[in-house]
């Protein structure tokens, strides 16, 4: 069996919360609880959920930008060493990120083509040259023209931002990508065709990917496998397809089943989940979802499930997971 | 229906009950900018009707939002209306002054934002805030208002309302801040709620309760929606007519069913199809290429025209004009040829 590039292991997060008065007692907030997750080669990895379901902790996790309280991430079967800088530095450029946000990922005052190739130069790649014509090469490839090299990003429109920041983390060629949200804040039509651009560079440089986004549609449409995490738990992961035409879990179920379909004529089931997700995670007893589930019993407020497989590569973690098809 | 010019007083602007309640004709806006005047809208004709869902789409910058908030008499700074009316219920109201203004947007235009946290007043308490509404504008006693404010919120879902009232804004979540704007903006009883993005802050399964809320307000009040928003499942999911907007003109317009299934206009086959949809598998969806213009460039022609794959060099010509086609209105020169 091949061996996945990467793997976490029962990762645990949590952060202090702040005092709600002056001498009050200090709370912690668990972000991510017991996450165990595995990226093959030629592997795209979906992670969904709402916000606040500790998507982006489990990214930043996963690229060791921050270190878990509990559990290992292991990157082509080597742990993460959080403490050695100089070989965490090392790994990084096999490891890349790219945020929501292009702006606030750019410098607004260092001209495009010096951003692009700023990488190549941190790692003491090439000559000056070089490495501007490998920018040149690779800002092309994302589908900008020249005309951009030599301008600022305050001058460019988001979508054009947001290729830039997809060259610069492609520039040294690595071998695993996070994309956390990449194209909330772009305009319905840019979000389309940066979807294409990130699964044609995936495709044509062979990239690992991990894909966070709240937006199922596009995840459906870029990962091969898809995790649906609440309230920090992962709690059904499954292959794209199965997932989407037979989700297993009640949340999956009503995660999918609310997103709208251009379609005025479709005959679709609602599931309409009461409430919101609770605040206090910490006194939170049983299945993390047992406070809005539409299939909850007694026991599921008492005893938390445990992850069973249902089929390959098909986990779920709940008491009464369904199989029939529900889509 | 023409509107009549005359001018009127609230009280004569709440009797009867015309059809169309909102109608806006040939609106052009534009905003004075160092290089001269730049045509924000163009030539805008649009109707609500009473009782009615109309939806705005479109690329932002195409002049949705823009077009909600010159019907409410809103222009932001620097921008002025150079042509066409507005009118509602049949009275012209874009030529009033502010403080009448101010009273039709109270009472019978009321508004929902995009960020409800942030549209809602951090110091006072969600009573409070909706209590305003109903002593100012319905003149109800104290007592009456905390009734009626806690009927309000149960109305639109929000649990334990009495807990709810001495809640600040910063304390509640999006969804149930949500709630608690759509309170307030049916507080005055309005016969027109426009709503700009109301759910897009919102994370989706909090969404289709919104939604939700929306439809079934709409059915037992009657009240009519001008909803602003670029998802068009959204649209889909709600709306009984569609106006589709591409720099700072309508292109199509249709009623829902008519124009998810029988699109005319090029743009809005391309938006329809550009989209990633739950409902299809892998790689099925057509970006459209290039960007939307920004409005300080002057196009000829049709706006469209650079990224339209059925363009014809005529088409950068001449604008072209919405013509009624069956239930819709299109604006395409090619619209006779492409069906």
């Amino acid at each position: 069996m091949n061996q996945p590039l990467v793997e976490a292991k029962g990762l645990w997060r949590s952060y202090a919360r702040p005092r709600k008065t002056l001498f009050g007692r200090r709370t912690r907030l668990t972000a991510v609880r017991d996450v165990t997750l595995t990226i093959g080669p030629g592997e795209t990895l979906g992670l969904v959920g709402e916000s606040g379901s500790g998507k982006s902790t489990v990214g930043r996790l996963i690229l060791g930008l921050e270190a878990p309280d509990a559990g290992e991430v292991l990157f082509d079967g080597r742990s993460l060493e959080m403490d050695n800088r100089h070989a965490w530095r090392e790994e990084r450029r096999n490891k890349q990120l790219i945020f929501q946000d292009p702006l606030g990922a750019l410098n607004p005052r260092h001209r495009v083509l010096d951003q692009v190739a700023e990488p190549l130069e941190v790692f003491g790649t090439g000559s000056m040259a070089s490495r501007r014509d490998k920018a040149r090469q690779m800002l092309r490839r994302v589908g900008l023209s020249d005309s951009v090299l030599e301008r600022f990003p305050n001058a460019l429109s988001g979508g054009q931002r947001q290729r830039i920041v997809i060259a610069r983390a492609l520039i040294l060629r690595p071998r695993f990508l996070v994309c956390d949200e990449p194209i909330s804040a772009l305009d319905v039509s840019m979000q389309a065709q940066v979807v294409r651009l990130l699964a044609e560079v995936r495709d044509e440089f062979g990239l690992v990917m991990l894909f966070i986004s709240h937006d199922l549609a596009v995840v459906r449409h870029i990962a091969h496998k898809v995790a649906v995490m609440y309230l920090g738990e992962i709690v059904e992961t499954a292959p794209v397809e199965a997932l989407f035409s037979s989700p297993a879990h009640p949340y999956t179920q009503a995660l999918i089943s609310a997103v709208p379909v251009p379609d005025p004529e479709a005959d679709r089931i609602r599931i309409l989940l009461d409430g919101e997700p609770p605040q206090r995670l910490d006194d939170l007893k049983g299945c993390p979802f047992h406070t809005r589930c539409p299939r909850r019993q007694t026991v599921c407020a008492e005893r938390a499930p445990d992850p069973v497989i249902i089929d390959t590569d098909r986990v779920v973690s709940c008491h009464f997971p369904t199989l029939e098809q529900v889509a | 229906m023409s509107a009549t010019d005359e001018p009127i007083t609230l009280e004569e602007l709440a009797l009867g009950d015309p059809p169309t309640l909102l109608q806006i004709k040939s609106l052009t806006v534009v905003f004075d900018t160092e290089t001269g005047p730049v045509e924000a809208l163009r030539d805008i004709t649009l109707t609500v009707s009473t009782g009615e869902v109309l939806c705005l789409v479109g690329e932002s910058g195409c002049g949705k939002t823009l077009t909600a908030l010159t019907a409410m008499g809103l222009l932001p700074h620097g921008a002025r209306i150079v042509g066409g009316s507005v009118s509602f219920a049949e009275h012209r109201i874009d030529n009033r002054p502010e403080n009448i203004m101010g009273a039709i947007r109270g009472r019978e235009i009321t508004m929902i934002f995009q960020e409800p946290v942030a549209a809602l007043n951090p110091v006072h308490s969600v009573g409070s805030q909706i209590g305003e509404v109903l002593s100012l504008r319905r003149g109800l006693s104290r007592r009456e208002v905390r009734a009626e404010t806690v009927a309000l919120l149960r109305r639109v879902g929000v649990t334990a309302p009495e807990e709810r009232l001495s809640s600040f804004p910063h304390e509640l979540s999006g969804g149930i801040a949500q709630r608690v704007m759509i309170a307030m903006a049916l507080a005055a009883e309005p016969r027109l709620i426009i709503a700009d993005e109301p759910t897009t802050a919102l994370d989706v399964t909090i969404q289709a309760q919104i939604l939700e809320l929306l439809r079934k307000l709409k059915c037992e009040l009657g009240t009519a929606l001008l909803l602003i928003n670029h998802d068009l499942g959204v649209v889909a999911e709600i709306a009984d007519r569609v106006a589709v907007m591409y720099a700072g003109r309508i292109v199509e317009e249709a009623p829902v069913r008519t124009l998810f299934a029988l699109p005319r206009h090029p743009y809005t086959r391309a938006l329809l199809r550009s989209r990633p949809r739950i409902d299809t598998p892998s790689q099925d969806f057509t970006p459209i290429p290039g960007t939307a213009p920004s409005l300080m460039t002057s196009t000829q022609g049709c706006a469209f025209a650079p990224r339209c794959t059925s363009v014809r060099p005529y088409c950068s010509d001449t604008v072209p004009v919405l013509e009624v086609l069956g239930p819709s209105r299109v604006a395409c020169h090619r619209v006779g040829e492409l069906n």
